[in-house]
């Protein structure tokens, strides 16, 4: 059984069709990545999967359940960390878990536990009651993910969970989302940092206007989208001219310009000099997402 | 009728039966608790503003126009007295519609604590009721504390005033859900003033707490019985004066099932705002 199977979903507003048409297959236990530009359509597919938004069309099951019949029965073993920070400013971090049990139905005391249990796991213990208000930013968003956990969910949305943190603070969110891809939870996130994409998830799909225009394991992705190296050459002023080599994709962005091939040793000595900053890297996703996805800005 | 027609009907009339039926589920009053919890982190402050308002009313208008009324008071009841019951239930009314208009917009908006909730197991019939029982709550506790206060001075005439407790557990029910019913229809916290000058105010002057609504003209008449606060009110002053009659309870029914017209409407509304 798929954790989510989207066929043909759709979302569209007055104006808008921000889900165009969408397919998906999740599997039970992988952590499946969505990339995609602002608007590109990813929050709204994690916002109908957890019942926050209604699909206009399509079929759309998660955990084997149809989200429109059985809608508080998905609900009850899904874990959502939202984009925006919504944590209950008048509770503790402690209350605010123990509330959210509630939620689920879940005892007071076994609320009780599992919010200990769960302080400690995203390392709020020493903070568990003093006022949420007084929390950092990254503390803040180790609380959310906790919360998610709160009921133990069968399927995790982390909808951007590293947006806006500091290097440590992003760090200690991953290290947290791989614990638990070792306990075997199925986790679906959404961001643009791709190196959070590559470092996390097994399985990533590209989305673009509401589809996904490519999917599958990082590493094939970049080999299957872009030649295995890229080097990047900046000028001093403005976008450096470089010449054309038969073999080497070229493309150009604002200031810079990148040169991609399989092997770019040949082309490093003809691009030295002339004031010229040449970086040479090995392919990534943020290549691939480029190539995909163009390097216009959509908003 | 048309197929469209019955099926908007048996759509509302699914709704109004989900929000009798969400009265009762354990997943509202796990948002009831959740308000109550933080209800209990300024519990202080909320009692007495439930304990100082009605005082000054009390004493400001109750002694003062009561002394010029004289000891006839209006039909042979003393002014305070007259005027105490009116003062419990608009007092369960403001607390109610406080709650459920800036309290509720505040945990919708701002907080986003209604984005929190929906995500999980609560549908929006249970939240809208949750929001609701809560501001119910406050009422009766608010209604407890104004019946401490104005038995204490002697203006209760009979046990019977004890029932305004519940009462009031009601009128916050009611007033409750209309006041969601604004808050789900609003942009932000200025489109209050409309509700509070246009709907609240005219609803605490002219519903009988001050005069009887008789001596107010035909058309004015006419307008007081369709208040909700009307209602509420004859049924207070009937328990602290000892006149109860059977009467009572179809005012009573009137106003339940107003607020569970409105906690549906609520509903809806919320679904509509928040879940697009």
């Amino acid at each position: 059984m798929s954790a989510v199977r989207a066929r043909g979903l759709v979302k569209s507003y007055r104006t808008l069709v921000a889900v165009a048409g969408l397919n998906l297959d999740v599997a039970e236990g992988e952590v499946f990545g969505m990339l995609g530009p602002n608007g590109a359509g990813k929050t709204t597919t994690v916002k109908m999967v957890c019942g926050m938004a209604r699909k206009t069309g399509g079929d759309l099951f998660v955990l084997g359940l149809d989200v429109d019949r059985n809608l508080r029965q998905i609900q009850h073993r899904l874990g959502v960390m939202p984009q925006d920070d919504n944590l209950d400013p008048d509770l503790t971090p402690r209350q605010n878990l123990e509330v959210h049990a509630g939620y689920f139905r879940l005892s007071r005391r076994e609320a009780a536990a599992r919010a200990s249990d769960l302080l400690d796991f995203v390392q709020l213990g020493a903070h568990a009651d003093v006022p949420v208000s007084t929390l950092s930013g990254g503390m803040r968003r180790r609380l959310l993910l906790a919360r998610a956990l709160i009921n133990r969910p069968a399927l995790l949305l982390l909808d951007e969970p590293t947006v806006g943190l500091d290097p440590q603070s992003r760090l200690a969110v991953w290290s947290k989302v791989l614990a638990l891809r070792q306990e075997g939870v199925t986790i679906i996130l959404t961001t643009h940092a791709m190196d959070e994409a590559e470092r996390l998830c097994g399985r990533v799909a590209i989305v673009d206007r509401g589809r996904i225009v490519a999917e599958g394991p990082p590493l094939d992705l970049i080999a299957r989208h872009v030649p295995r190296e890229v080097v990047e050459v900046r000028g001093s002023d403005g976008p450096p001219d470089v010449p054309f080599w038969p073999g080497v994709r070229v493309e150009h962005s604002q200031e810079t310009v990148y040169l991609y091939a399989d092997d770019v040793g040949p082309l490093l000595p003809l691009l030295a000099g002339g004031g010229r900053s040449v970086l040479r890297r090995r392919s990534n996703l943020e290549d691939v997402f480029l190539t995909l996805t163009g390097r216009d800005m959509r908003e | 009728m048309a197929p469209r027609r019955i099926q908007a009907v048996s759509a509302t009339l699914s709704l109004l039966l989900h929000s009798l039926l969400a009265l009762v589920s354990p997943y509202t009053y796990a948002v009831v608790r959740r308000n109550a919890r933080v209800w209990r982190t300024y519990v202080w402050a909320s009692l007495i503003g439930n304990l100082g308002e009605p005082l000054l009313y009390l004493a400001a208008i109750g002694f003062g126009i009561g002394s010029l009324l004289g000891p006839e008071g209006i039909g042979g009841i003393p002014y305070d007295v007259y005027l105490a019951p009116g003062i419990l239930v608009s007092t369960s009314m403001y607390t109610a519609v406080f709650e459920c208009t800036f309290g509720s917009f505040t945990r919708m908006k701002p907080q986003k604590t209604y984005d929190a909730i929906l995500a999980t197991p609560v549908t929006p019939v249970e939240l809208a009721a949750g929001e609701v029982l809560t501001a119910a709550l406050k009422s009766g506790v608010g209604a407890a504390i104004v019946l401490a206060v104005i038995a204490s001075f002697g203006l209760v005439w009979s046990p019977l005033a004890l029932l305004t407790v519940p009462l009031g557990l009601v009128v916050g029910f009611a007033f409750g859900a209309l006041g969601l019913v604004t808050a789900t229809l609003s942009p932000d916290y200025s489109f209050f003033n409309y509700f509070f000058t246009l709907v609240i105010a005219p609803m605490f002057l002219l519903s009988g707490i001050f005069f009887p609504v008789e001596t107010l003209p035909g058309w004015a008449v006419v307008l007081a019985h369709v208040f909700p606060l009307t209602h509420a009110v004859r049924i207070a002053r009937a328990l602290t004066l000892g006149q109860a009659a059977p009467f009572l309870l179809l005012h009573l029914a009137a106003l339940f099932a107003g607020g569970v017209a409105a906690t549906a409407l609520a509903a809806a509304l919320l679904r509509r705002r928040l879940i697009p």
